[in-house]
């Protein structure tokens, strides 16, 4: 006998039931594998862009060989053969070897002396583009750059005389190549910059600006020539630094080979430390460290997720096998009464189900693998998805549903009273095992949440994934709750309506009743919408998260940085470039590491920055109001001229020279000299240094008063002033406000002067000057507040927690009033400090350093105000926007691993949805007879179909309201739980607020898509009740 | 059929004393209440009654599917009673075929009549003492189903139904071949090839035939009936003589026609003489009068 092909025949008898099974069966094996497949594509495209984003790219491994050995330190060649016994070249390509020799280049005809460098760098004439002339060749032969060469007026051929720090003896060098100076952007030089040529300096600033123009390098007193590349025997007589840097090749480091490349590199750099005293860093460790902690938070995440699925395929596929296994029994009887023996019997009754169930295994596998690699394609950018063995132990699990319903198909195979099994027309599990299951269920659902809520998972302090269980486990507990409530209030609707007019409603209240196995359903269709509610709340949230992280990390819509010309004030300049005050705001950033000092002009930060409500107790406003308080205004001069009516008395001898201290707009110290007095009142004029266009603010009033050798050396005198006007150009006389009526508003912190309002606008001030002492007697205007406003981290206030030091831009120590406190600051993180960019500004004493400045642009600011700020001599460098931040945090592991969270959501969707119908067809065969035994009666096909419907509605309705309930319930006690960054420091606290809408519109979308499946499906049942039905009773 | 078909020894039947009660929450029901039968070897009989009368739980316990309350049940030298599952299910599998009610009860809906009987052949041991005197379509051939033979039995008739069942319960060779109800909802024409497929199989296997029915003709076709009222065999038909017995407390089942003109209740005097014994009520005789 052929009983293979009784086995097809008996699968064709039930193909739509059969159908239905593979499909339920191959989607949740897609379900459940598909994530082990999304974690490797995913954990590629992770690294992939993290490598691409961090600073391991370009600055690969560089061994740094000890400089106390220089002139014997360890070369190339010696740490190639190192580099290549650990395998490091299938990451890291040959080794390019710097040697440096700082040099100084003599004073030039000019006067001029430079700073330079020597250089040898392996391969660096490939890089190099030569204007003429050729590669070094030999010793003492070098190139210059273009620029380099100007200044020092050489050519092909000249020779440059260099000495090296620290040495008396000179080299000389001979140039054989002209080269363009290049940027060092290209990954051959590997962040290095070897064209850091700083010009020479401007007569307007003098030494002084063009320190600040090099603040990085403040602590250079020469200008910098680009370097000049030689080969190594120029440089390795001199004292050198040298490095060995080993680039990574692309695309070479991927999650298959990462742990060995760890493993290489540590071992290298160990060996590299103690053979060779050559200290290996890369910053490739920690950003791999970072791209696993990562990894692992994402891979908690789709473990999870996936044991959600398993959970879900489980219920469908034990609901359908058992159905299945339900629908054999009369064969089961039959072959029993042919006294087949146990195992025969065992096969014919399981054979079926279990022949389709691992059929499924290939084909939900490669079907998982489709699906990934299209999405893959779609969004994650082509990485390769890859099989592994957890995919196999993934679908198997998801298989467990149905070999549980196997197993319990096997017992109740055994077990069963053949008479009974011959006469049955149902089969029905006894209430009293259903109740006890029900009740496991949900004492296990509930004591698993419990015990999440009591060890701390669900608490919202450390995020964990494990949180992710909870919606599950509710929507278990609400669902199998539901499946026990339903059929009640279905029996008490079923007596309502039994001698009412709707029969349709009665019929489908009845079936429900009557059919309990079919209101599993409720829990498979609670299940699904809880994970896709849970899941659409938590993806729309965590994205939401992202947004505002990356907005406030980065401060605003755009931040130009930008380069301010000494002679503009960038308050003053952004201020006249959006006067209305929406959409423009200038910022000073240090970049200091210690300092983390942020300074902006506060009344723009509400409207212009991007602020989070959640990072302080104070909003926007409130701390915008708090920084910029009410303080004296300071006395600026403008213009070209300036000029001043005083009177001086008594006549000394020698009278002093009417002198302001005044710092122009880039902080550098100037000064107006009005001369020297003469008796009497008079009306003096000054010239005003060139950067005062954009307005110098006086700091003292410091008449200089030298004695004559022979004269008197000490005066007192008085000097009476008032008109202090200033200009531009030929244009009219403009008053300056400068105090000169305000009580206290000139103040003399050394003592030896005062000064003392006096009607009509003037000033009385006196001085006592000595020739024996050092301080100058002075005035100083408008003084700040000793205590200034400020709001700081709550990290940075530990010391104290209402008062702070910290430094200003130029190392000015300032004292802040730190009473409003944020949990992190825009651009600085956990660490920092904001105040008043004007207050700042007049703090200081000096130039500031190493700092940034910036406007900061609200969103949908029009390009005329950026138009302006150019018109304001401001140069834009750089500008930043919160997209490559936010690119990285969408392309990081958590947000892939909530993105999988969505996918999930979809394949549960169509589980639930594919069960629905399943059970719908399995039901049709037996449901058949009834319906056509109604239609027989006289009922009406559309009230039957009515019922149909209605009955599938009874079952669905429940099944997305109890699962909307659960994810709710999911959301609200885990969402403060589940990591949604790999750091929360120094950022705003992630939101939690629960997206009613994207909530709304997925309940809505579950019930129409389940409810629409469901009654496509009671459709088909009820086209198989015709009357031809009655005439057998066909198994 | 054209060929001698091998011999079959059919096996006798001896119920003694069999009780069979069906628990119940509300109270046992009794089934049979003590019914001794006695059937010989290959020979067949009908088993009639009303419904409820026990007819089909006796065919049951005579397959083995229920053990009697109390009482034996033979059948052949198998004491069924104290057969053990395993050894019930090898005497399904070899010896006893059992047809229930209803043919698609009986049959694989999505299989041919062909299949259907490989099927029900699946089932004998190999250690069967007697090969199996015919394949499949050997078999259907000889019942005159041939035409059938490689349909799906779902698209047959109800008749064609009915007599791919019977094959298919005798296509073990059974010694005992138990049919419930083989021709209900059977027109007559239909009813005729049925009960002509079963005396021919009857015949030809020399099986041993029970036959439940309600039918009178059936019972008349076949050459001991062995009516069943209330638990208790109450009649027997004997070549077209009908034979009241007596039970073993002495109980006597009148024939359902005299039990309608003497209503229960009423005190019959039990005369006995040569011939057996008479049964006279005063009331009639003075009502004769």
């Amino acid at each position: 006998m052929n009983r293979l092909s009784l086995l097809l025949r008996a699968l064709r008898w039930r193909a739509s039931a059969t159908l239905a099974l593979l499909a339920v069966a191959t989607a949740a094996v897609l379900a459940a594998s598909a994530g082990p497949f999304y974690y490797t594509a995913v954990s590629g495209e992770v690294l992939h862009t993290t490598l691409a984003t961090s600073d391991a790219n370009a600055d690969g491994l560089t061994a740094v060989p000890s400089p106390a050995l220089a002139g014997l330190a360890t070369r190339a060649q010696e740490l190639e053969p190192l580099a290549r016994q650990y395998h490091l070249q299938r990451w890291y390509r040959a080794p390019i070897e710097t040697l440096d020799a700082g040099i100084n280049i003599p004073k030039d005809a000019q006067g001029y002396s430079f700073n330079g460098d020597l250089v040898y760098r392996t391969g660096v004439c490939a890089h190099l583009t030569f204007v003429s002339g050729h590669c070094p060749r030999a010793a003492g032969q070098v190139t210059l750059t273009q620029r380099s060469a100007e200044v020092l007026e050489a050519h092909i051929g000249s020779q440059v005389v260099t000495r090296s720090h620290g040495f008396a003896a000179e080299t000389v060098v001979k140039v054989v190549g002209i080269v363009r100076a290049g940027t060092g952007a290209a990954g051959y030089w590997m962040g290095d910059n070897f064209f850091d040529y700083s010009g020479l300096p401007t007569s307007s600033s003098g030494i002084a600006g063009f320190l600040h123009q090099r603040a990085p390098q403040v602590a250079q007193q020469l200008p910098q020539l680009d370097a000049m590349f030689t080969v190594p025997a120029t440089v390795l007589p001199l004292p050198l630094s040298s490095e060995i840097q080993f680039r990574l090749r692309d695309d070479s480091v991927g999650v298959d080979n990462v742990s060995q490349l760890v493993r290489a590199e540590k071992r290298f750099a160990y060996a590299s430390n103690t053979r060779y005293i050559a200290p290996a860093t890369t910053p490739l460790i920690s950003t791999l460290a970072g791209v696993d902690h990562q990894d692992d938070l994402m891979l908690a995440i789709v473990v999870v997720v996936s044991l959600e699925l398993v959970l879900l395929t489980l219920f469908v596929l034990y609901g359908l096998v058992s159905r299945t296994v339900e629908a054999r029994q009369r064969e089961i009887a039959l072959a029993k009464l042919h006294g087949f023996r146990s195992l025969s019997v065992l096969g014919l009754g399981l054979l079926e189900p279990l022949v389709v169930i691992l059929a499924a295994v290939p084909l939900g596998i490669l079907l998982s693998w489709l699906v990934m690699h299209l999405i893959s394609s779609l969004v994650l950018g082509g990485a390769p998805v890859l099989f592994s063995p957890l995919v196999l132990l993934a679908a198997l699990a998801a298989m467990a549903g149905g070999l549980v319903a196997t197993v319990l198909g096997v017992v109740r195979i055994l077990r069963g009273r053949l008479v009974d099994e011959l006469t049955a027309t149902d089969a029905k599990p006894s209430p009293v095992a259903r109740a006890a299951l029900d009740g496991m269920a949900v004492m296990l659902a509930v004591g698993a949440v419990v015990e999440l809520r009591v060890s701390g998972v669900l608490s919202g302090g450390t995020p964990n994934p494990l949180a992710l269980f909870a919606p599950a486990l509710i929507a278990v507990a609400v669902g199998v709750l539901g499946v026990r409530l339903v059929p009640l209030l279905c029996g008490l609707g079923m007596r309502l309506t039994r001698d009412g007019p709707h029969l349709a409603t009665h019929l489908a209240l009845r079936q429900v009743v009557r059919r309990p196995a079919n209101l599993r359903q409720i829990l498979v269709m609670a299940l699904a919408t809880g994970l896709a509610c849970f899941a659409v709340v938590g993806w729309a949230v965590a994205a939401g998260n992202r947004v505002e992280r990356a907005d406030f990390q980065v401060g605003a819509a755009q931040v130009l940085k930008v380069r301010v010309p000494s002679s503009v004030d960038l308050v003053e300049a952004v201020r006249r470039a959006d006067p209305s005050g929406r959409y423009a705001m200038a910022v000073e950033e240090s970049l200091t590491p210690s300092q983390n000092l942020l300074a902006v002009d506060a009344p723009r930060l509400a409207r212009v920055a991007y602020w989070q409500a959640s990072v302080s107790a104070s909003s926007a406003a409130q701390l915008e109001r708090w920084l910029n308080p009410k303080v004296v205004p300071a006395t600026v001069l403008t213009g070209t001229q300036a000029r001043i009516t005083a009177d001086l008395s008594p006549d000394v001898d020698p009278t002093p020279d009417l002198q302001f201290d005044m710092v122009d707009p880039g902080g550098n110290a100037t000064l107006v000299d009005f001369g020297y007095l003469a008796p009497g009142t008079h009306t003096y004029e000054a010239r005003l240094p060139a950067n005062c266009v954009g307005g110098c603010r006086v700091t003292a009033l410091a008449p200089y008063w030298g004695s004559d050798p022979g004269g008197p050396q000490a005066v007192r005198y008085s000097i009476t002033l008032s008109h202090f006007q200033d200009r531009q150009g030929g244009a009219a006389w403009h008053t300056t406000y400068a105090g000169f009526s305000r009580p206290g508003y000139w103040t003399s912190p050394f003592g030896q002067a005062s000064a003392h309002p006096q009607p009509g606008g003037q000033l009385l001030t006196d001085f006592s000057n000595s020739a024996t002492e050092e301080l100058v007697p002075e005035l100083v205007p408008g003084e700040l507040p000793v205590t200034l406003p400020g709001v700081s981290t709550a990290a940075a206030q530990e010391p104290n927690p209402v008062y702070a030091s910290a430094e200003d831009f130029d190392g000015t120590e300032l004292t802040l009033n730190l009473s409003k406190e944020t949990v992190a600051l825009p651009r600085l993180g956990e660490y920092g400090f904001l105040i008043d960019l004007s207050v700042a500004d007049r703090a200081e004493t000096g130039p500031p350093f190493l700092t940034s400045d910036q406007v900061w642009l609200a969103p949908r600011t029009p390009a005329r105000v950026v138009r302006s700020l150019r018109r304001q001599g401001l140069k834009v460098i750089s500008v930043e926007t919160p997209g490559p931040l936010l690119f990285s945090y969408n392309h990081g592991g958590l947000a892939f691993g909530y993105l999988f969270f969505l996918f999930a959501a979809a394949a549960a969707t169509l589980l639930a949805a594919g069960a629905g119908v399943a059970t719908a067809l399995m039901s049709a065969r037996g449901r058949s007879f009834e319906l056509a035994v109604l239609r027989a009666m006289g009922v009406p096909r559309r009230t039957l179909l009515s019922s149909l419907l209605s009955e599938q509605m009874l079952m669905v309705t429940p099944g997305v309201l109890l699962g909307v309930l659960a994810g709710l319930l999911g959301a609200a006690l885990a969402l403060s739980s589940v990591p949604q960054f790999g750091s929360n420091a120094g950022a705003p606290p992630p939101s939690t607020t629960i997206p009613w809408l994207p909530l709304a519109l997925t309940a809505l979308a579950m019930l129409v898509f389940l409810a629409g499946s469901s009654a496509l499906a009671a459709a088909v049942a009820l086209r198989r009740a015709r009357y031809g039905v009655l005439r057998s009773d066909t198994l | 059929m054209t060929q001698a078909p091998a011999a079959v020894r059919g096996a006798a039947i001896h119920c003694d004393a069999v009780v069979h009660l069906y628990p119940n929450a509300g109270g046992d029901v009794v089934a049979l209440r003590g019914v001794d039968l006695d059937v010989e070897g290959g020979t067949a009989i009908a088993l009639l009654g009303p419904s409820g009368s026990g007819k089909s739980t006796l065919l049951a316990l005579l397959a083995g599917l229920l053990r009697p309350s109390s009482g034996h049940v033979l059948v052949g030298s198998h004491d069924l009673t104290r057969c053990s599952n395993r050894q019930l299910l090898e005497l399904r599998g070899n010896e006893i075929s059992l047809m229930v009610q209803e043919p698609m009860r009986n049959l694989l809906g999505f299989a041919t009549a062909v299949q259907n009987i490989e099927f029900a052949q699946r089932g004998v041991r190999r250690r069967r003492r007697q090969p199996l005197p015919f394949g499949p379509e050997q078999l259907l051939e000889r019942l005159g189903m041939a035409e059938v033979a490689h349909d799906t039995v779902a698209q047959l008739s109800g008749g064609e139904q009915q007599r791919v069942a019977i094959a298919a319960a005798a296509a073990v060779a059974p010694s005992l071949l138990l049919l419930d109800e083989p021709t209900s909802e059977l027109d007559r024409i239909s009813r005729d090839r049925v009960l002509e497929l079963v005396l021919t199989v009857h015949r030809e296997l020399g099986t041993t035939l029970v036959v439940v029915t309600h039918d009178p003709a059936v019972a008349s076709a076949m050459p001991r009936s062995v009516s069943i009222r209330d638990g208790r065999i109450g009649a027997e038909g004997r070549s077209g003589e009908e034979y009241a017995v007596v039970g073993r407390d002495g109980s006597v089942q009148l024939p359902s026609d005299v039990l309608g003109w003497i209503p229960a209740g009423t005190l019959l005097r039990v005369h006995r003489h040569s011939a057996g014994v008479d049964l006279r009520s005063p009331e009639l005789e003075s009502d004769g009068d």
